[in-house]
């Protein structure tokens, strides 16, 4: 369904010279699957995210989503995915219901599928106390429900959540997950970017760990706690990251 | 494109921008009130305005006989003021041996003492609130004049210069009824002195006046309000939706970047309209109100009326383009933006470039010609103005020009800000730690081959600005050998000097850069020829250009003083190596070296030649000249590009300038080396003959067409070349290998 190869993104910085934010990135994400994009703050995840969503170009690699590549067909890659973020926001003088509404009409959803659609995003979500509201007087919660909501208005095969829950509280939080393992249970392929080690251990199938831009890890939980004889995935992500960072530090001070 | 994406995008941004209290405050609310206080305001200071009175200092009223009329008990006659100054106008009246007197006659000659004495009084006459002193001195012996006046002002001050005007009203008035009681004394009348009296028929009527009052104000409103109207729903719709986030929410929908800017062009478009009109309708009806209230029809501005209906329906018309071009201009700015507040700083470049052409029309000179019709923006404000007074047939044939401009602006508008729009570089901008060390660094260790097309720019921006400045300072020549000179040190420093130096620093490879590396030789005569063919097209280009844009006196004047150089140089040679050959050199490493190397980083065929022969032409100060050089400076990029090699350019240019120099007529005998191609020499120089002009250009044409399209590659001029270059590695491989 998602399949990356060799990825990389780079971008001119004054300071020094060029900033690698992916570097050589290559997996697959199979239908039904919740796949983990796992790092600390600053490892390529929203960048990995950003290409595969088709906002920001590769330096170069490619990566193909339900057989469409993300740089030759980026328009038919958009109506294949639902991406959520914490940067995609929503609008704050639309209300819940015209946003979902305006996001299926530029999928160019019929009538009748959008209106129907819709009538059972809010049921699902619990979001008809929402509808008038301008998107200003919703809370974080809320407007989380409303951006999953526009992501899966055109039904997409395809979902992206980048730090999903971030910001939310318990309840909310808790719901946004439910609704994403409801979403693998219909035969979506997600990729699911986090920094919160439960989250992902709980919720995903695979995971890759990305320590700046590199691909450092990649398996299912139980490969990667053969790999590195850690049955605790908190300590092995932990012995990973500074491992890496002290080699980058290693590496700068050699330069 | 779907119209179905821009028209939704179109509704969505138009209805948040309604639900906007500070867009609908901005755009409706302050056109309606703004200018009914302003208005309100100005009858508060017309009040004072009108009552504005003066005080004045008169001394040595007694020198003033009785007798004359002027001084009635010591004091000014006062039937000598207006009826409506008499109350603002306050005497004081000293004799002269008062202290003021002496202050007053003391007049040095000395500059220094002059000013000291002129800084003094200004200082006393402040401190006893004068706005004027006048100083009455007695005639001297013999004189006609009964007495003499010197009058103290600060002419830095409108309150003396007010006080001036009247005490020279009182005067005029004195001295006219002076004449005339003498005339009278000897039975004549001062009408039998005047010249014959004129009387003025005005033949336009007061709807043509009211025409052309408004034609000159309106547009010019329009302009600016449609400009300030399209930037802050821009700001909103660019930089607020990244500062929100829901640009990338946007980005990631289906609909094309170019839908997404069209609708969102289109969502300005009409917020600049609106803007335009609401002030427009604000402000006529607030200027008439306080115009009638001022003076009723007395009041030469009341007197003017509202504007025509046709004005109006023409300015609608007008503010669709007007409005588009800067909608889609504020679009692609307000893209660079950060945050709505960064937005803001680029408003004022946009006034600042916009400005110059907006006020070109208000110039009484300036009138719609198919020069001034070229011209973006000012050749719209033209031709509004024209449609405006009514006068159709002048403007009808101007309509084309004008839309042409008009239509391609906006789409290059159009075209950069989806550019902008589908540049992450400029959509993620992230701010970064700029430090000349960084920047330093950064240049060095970012260095190729060829330079970076930032700077081919920079390169580019530098040789106009030290153009400017030394064409200023440059002192002119009258004898060729300093001419010859200042020629060559001003091209070197000005031209090459640039070139060389950011080639050498900020390339890895200057041969490269300067299109060295493979010479090409053979490529030379054909440029050589391609120029002679091309010729007579610049020469009837170059030719309709002074028909549009006619020289001026000083062109005239400059290209006399340029003839009788070239008549006083030594030998033809001499003024060929200056004139021709050393521009070409020093210009091609500049422009078809360096610049057109660094643009040629854009993946396109087009536009790094067009960028670089902009470059090229407005490298030429005068506006004539530099239209044709840019026309030049395409067909070189094409050569240089299609050759890989600077010397065909060199020769190409040589040539041109050479053909030039020569058909000017500034040598005598110019036929001899263009026997039977050229006409006889008028004032204007040598003109191709017919025949020979069509076969050239038909020749030249065909020449460029067959490079351009890969015709020099598949020809054994460059493969040729490239052999002989592979043998010479060859051997110089096989030496050293023995």
């Amino acid at each position: 369904m998602i399949h990356v190869r060799q990825l990389t993104k780079s971008y001119p910085d004054l300071q020094r010279g060029k900033f690698v934010a992916l570097d050589n990135v290559s997996f697959d994400a199979m239908p039904g699957q919740i796949y983990g994009l796992l790092g600390p703050n600053g490892a390529g995840k929203t960048t990995a995210l950003r290409i595969l969503s088709t906002v920001l170009q590769p330096t170069s690699g490619m990566a193909t989503i339900n057989g469409f590549d993300i740089v030759q067909h980026a328009e038919r890659v958009r109506r294949q995915i639902g991406f959520v973020s914490n940067n995609t926001a929503i609008y704050d003088r639309m209300t819940g219901w015209e946003l979902i509404e305006y996001f299926g009409r530029l999928h160019e959803l019929d009538e009748d599928i959008l209106n129907s659609r819709m009538e059972a995003i809010f049921d699902r979500f619990h979001m008809n106390n929402i509808r008038d509201l301008l998107g200003s007087k919703m809370s974080t919660g809320m407007k989380q429900k409303v951006s999953i909501a526009r992501a899966l208005i055109h039904d997409p095969p395809v979902l992206i959540f980048d730090e999903a829950t971030l910001g939310l509280d318990l309840i909310v939080s808790r719901e946004v997950i439910k609704t994403i393992e409801i979403l693998r249970e219909q035969g979506k392929c997600i990729i699911y970017s986090s920094h919160i080690m439960t989250e992902v251990q709980r919720m995903c199938d695979r995971v890759a760990i990305l320590v700046g831009g590199r691909l450092v890890a990649e398996g299912t939980f139980d490969e990667l706690s053969d790999r590195y004889d850690e049955s605790d995935f908190e300590e092995l992500f932990y012995q990973l990251l500074l491992k890496h960072e002290k080699q980058d530090e290693l590496q700068i001070h050699s330069a | 494109m779907k119209l179905s994406n821009v028209k939704l995008v179109f509704r969505r941004e138009m209805r948040d921008q309604l639900r906007d209290r500070r867009t609908l405050f901005t755009i409706g609310v302050i056109p309606l009130l703004l200018y009914p206080l302003m208005g309100m305001a100005m009858l508060q200071m017309a009040q004072f305005m009108q009552k504005t009175s003066t005080k004045i200092l008169l001394v040595g009223s007694e020198h003033i006989p009785e007798d004359s009329g002027l001084v009635v008990d010591g004091r000014l006659n006062e039937k000598y003021l207006k009826t409506d100054d008499k109350d603002l106008v306050e005497f004081e009246t000293v004799k002269s041996n008062d202290p003021w007197g002496k202050i007053l006659a003391y007049q040095p000659e000395n500059e220094k003492l002059a000013k000291q004495n002129s800084r003094k009084l200004r200082r006393l006459m402040r401190r006893h609130g004068y706005d004027l002193a006048v100083r009455i001195v007695p005639a001297k012996k013999g004189s006609d004049e009964p007495f003499t006046v010197s009058i103290f002002s600060n002419s830095s001050n409108d309150k003396s210069k007010l006080a001036v005007a009247r005490f020279n009203e009182i005067l005029y008035c004195w001295k006219n009824d002076r004449v005339q009681e003498k005339l009278a004394a000897h039975n004549l009348s001062l009408n039998q002195f005047q010249s014959a009296p004129t009387e003025v028929n005005d033949v336009a009527d007061k709807m043509m006046m009211r025409a052309t009052f408004w034609a000159k104000v309106l547009p010019f409103v329009i302009m600016i309000w449609s400009l300030t109207g399209a930037f802050y729903p821009a700001i909103d719709l660019c930089a607020g939706e990244k500062e929100r986030g829901t640009l990338e929410t946007l980005l990631c929908s289906p609909a094309k970047r170019s839908e997404i800017v069209v609708g969102k062009i289109m969502t300005t478009m009409l917020f600049s309209i609106t803007t335009s009109v609401l002030n427009l309708v604000s402000m006529a009806f607030t200027g008439l109100f306080v115009a009638k209230h001022l003076g009723g029809d007395a009041n030469p501005v009341a007197a003017i009326g509202p504007p025509p209906m046709s004005a109006i329906f023409w300015l609608i018309l007008a503010l669709i383009p007007i409005s588009a071009l800067f909608s889609a201009l504020a679009i692609a700015v307000a893209a660079f933006a950060r945050s709505s507040k960064e937005g803001q700083y680029y408003l004022m470049p946009l006034i600042m470039i916009a400005m110059p052409l907006v006020m070109l029309p208000m110039l009484p000179s300036s009138t719609l010609n198919l020069g001034t019709s070229l011209i973006p923006l000012t050749g719209l404000m033209l031709l509004l103005r024209t449609l405006i007074e009514g006068h159709y047939t002048q403007a009808i044939a101007f309509v084309g020009p004008v839309t042409i401009v008009t239509v391609a602006c906006c789409w290059f508008a159009a075209r950069w800000a989806i550019g902008q729009f589908s540049n992450e570089s400029v959509l993620f901008r992230a701010s970064d730690r700029v430090g000349l060390g960084n920047l330093v660094r950064h240049v060095i260790r970012e260095r190729q081959d060829t330079p970076l097309i930032g700077h081919a720019i920079f390169c580019g921006v530098l040789i106009l600005v030290l153009k400017f400045f030394v064409g200023l300072s440059a002192t002119p020549q009258m004898e060729w050998n300093a001419f010859a000179r200042t020629t060559v040190i001003v091209l070197i420093a000005t031209v090459a000097m640039p070139a060389v130096i950011m080639a050498l620093m900020l390339t890895r490879s200057a041969r490269k850069t300067w299109l060295l590396d493979r010479l090409n030789l053979r490529t030379v005569p054909l440029a050589i020829f391609l120029a002679f063919c091309l010729h007579p097209a610049f020469m009837i280009l170059s030719r309709a250009v002074l028909e549009v844009f006619p020289p001026s006196s000083n062109l005239n004047v400059l290209d006399g003083y340029l003839s009788q150089l070239v008549a006083s140089a030594p030998s033809l040679p001499f003024v060929l190596l200056i004139m021709a050959l050393a521009p070409a050199v020093f210009e091609e490493l500049a422009f078809r070296g360096f610049i057109l190397s660094g643009l040629r980083h854009i993946k396109n065929h087009w536009w790094p030649i067009f960028i670089s022969a902009l470059f090229f032409g407005a490298a030429h100060a005068v506006l004539q000249q530099s239209i044709v050089t840019f026309f030049v400076g395409i067909v070189l990029a094409m050569v240089a590009v299609r050759c890989g090699s600077l010397l065909p350019c060199i020769a190409y240019h040589a040539t041109h300038n050479a053909l030039s120099i020569v058909m000017s007529g500034m040598f005598p005998s110019g036929n001899q080396f263009l026997p039977g191609l050229l006409l006889p020499k008028t004032t204007g120089g040598y003109d191709y003959a017919f025949l020979p002009s069509i076969l050239m250009i038909s020749a030249g044409a065909l020449i460029l067409i067959w490079m351009w399209f890969g015709g020099l590659e598949k020809s054994r001029l460059l493969t040729l070349d490239r052999w002989t270059s592979r043998l010479s590695a060859w051997l110089r491989a096989t030496r050293v290998s023995q």
